[in-house]
């Protein structure tokens, strides 16, 4: 840029003019409102910090966000009729990054002991009207003519007339390509209730296992054709693949 | 600057960025105030700073962010300010070129006044003064061609003579 005004040598003349006697402070001086302005930084980052933690203690924090619930709700005792069975003990099954494994004890409906499988993608679901829960389901497992796959609801469902806490369920069917059925109109094991037992790695349910008794119940009708005894099942469940773990 | 103290090196630059700084802010006093808000900064973080080509820089572009900053913040004041006292005295008596000279710096937008500063006065390059503002090259030469015509009105000398291309 060129300069005809003579701009540089009148810039100086009038910087000398206005900073004429102009004494610097000591260096000490700049150090003091440096580490005054870094205290405050750090005292604003701690009270943020502080805030924030409050906030997520807080006892109606999970009021703010229900989609993501930081207590696991519990099923509600059902009426006391008969006493309930003493459970054998079991734990739950490890599951690889991106898979399922489900442990039973007596295991029902033609099903194996032991199973694990790949999982799709755990997302939240909507029902009804309003109605949404976070599930957990798993790739349909082949056994000859008999199928597999078992959904877990680990947040337990927002809305839902029949389940008020965590439950999860193992569908199983045969394919019959002269006699089609909906895979939700064979019975199903079904585990739910107040001594279901939820752990959660992660608190928004993309891992963790669940534990109980379980029960057969009729698809479709939701009738329950045995109740829970000693047995129980554990499903274990881990969404978080690491980039690159894809099912086969 | 490699393994000076924060101590040299604060008395070796202040008075120089103190001058640029004035002419940025027009008053001597925000410049100080500035300055050791720059200095603070640069103080906290020496050890690093100190590995720099050039911390000089470093505090020169901190001050004027921060210049902006206040700036931005005080403009509804400025202006309410400005609407009642439209030119504001320098603290020190100048000459009468001078007087002109400041007037029509203090006339320009900050932006403006920056550029012109920082490219005619510490004699930055434009690729230089965009770097240090931020802002593309072609920003910076627009501001530089309007700041110098206005300082050449406020100046009453006569400006880049216009063509016009009538088509």
């Amino acid at each position: 840029m060129t300069d005809d005004l003579d701009l540089r040598p009148r810039l100086e003349r009038l910087a000398t003019e206005l900073t004429r006697d102009a004494l610097a402070p000591p260096a000490a001086a700049a150090y003091r409102r440096g580490r005054r302005r870094r205290r405050r930084q750090l005292a604003g980052a701690g009270l943020l910090t502080v805030a924030l933690v409050a906030l997520m203690v807080w006892p109606g924090a999970g009021l703010l966000d229900r989609g993501r619930p930081t207590v696991v709700p519990v099923a509600p005792a059902p009426r006391p009729t008969t006493p309930a069975p003493k459970l054998r003990p079991l734990r739950p099954p490890q599951a690889a990054p991106g898979q399922s494994a489900v442990v039973i004890q007596d295991p029902p409906l033609g099903l194996p002991g032991k199973m694990h499988t790949w999982l799709t993608e755990c997302n939240q679901v909507k029902f009804g009207h309003g109605g949404r829960e976070f599930q957990v389901p798993s790739f349909t497992i082949k056994r000859g003519d008999q199928r597999i796959s078992w959904y877990v609801y680990p947040l337990g469902p927002v809305g839902s007339k029949r389940y008020k806490g965590p439950w999860a369920n193992i569908q199983t069917w045969t394919e019959d390509p002269n006699n089609p059925r909906d895979p939700g109109s064979f019975p199903f094991v079904e585990v739910y209730g107040p001594q279901v037992q939820v752990h959660l790695s992660k608190p928004n349910g993309r891992k963790g296992s669940i534990v109980g008794p379980y029960s057969i119940v009729q698809g479709t009708t939701y009738k329950t054709l045995r109740q829970p005894t000693g047995a129980r099942v554990a499903i274990a469940w881990n969404c978080d693949a690491p980039p690159g773990v894809v099912p086969p | 600057m490699a393994d000076g103290s924060f101590e040299e090196f604060y008395e070796a630059t202040y008075h120089r960025l103190l001058r640029q700084l004035v002419l940025v802010t027009g008053d001597r006093g925000d410049a100080e105030d500035l300055l050791q808000d720059a200095f603070g900064r640069a103080a906290v973080r020496w050890r690093r700073l100190r590995d720099y080509q050039a911390p000089e820089a470093w505090v020169r572009r901190v001050a004027l962010r921060l210049a902006t900053d206040r700036a931005r913040r005080t403009r509804r004041r400025a202006a309410a300010l400005l609407r009642l006292r439209p030119s504001r005295p320098p603290s020190v008596e100048l000459s009468a070129d001078l007087l002109d000279l400041y007037n029509a710096l203090r006339g320009l937008p900050a932006g403006q006044r920056q550029a012109v500063v920082l490219h005619h006065l510490v004699g930055l390059p434009v690729e230089e003064v965009a770097s240090h503002l931020n802002l593309p090259v072609g920003t910076v030469k627009s501001r530089l061609s309007r700041g110098r015509a206005a300082l050449a009105r406020g100046l009453a000398v006569p400006g880049p003579e216009v063509i016009r291309h009538d088509r």
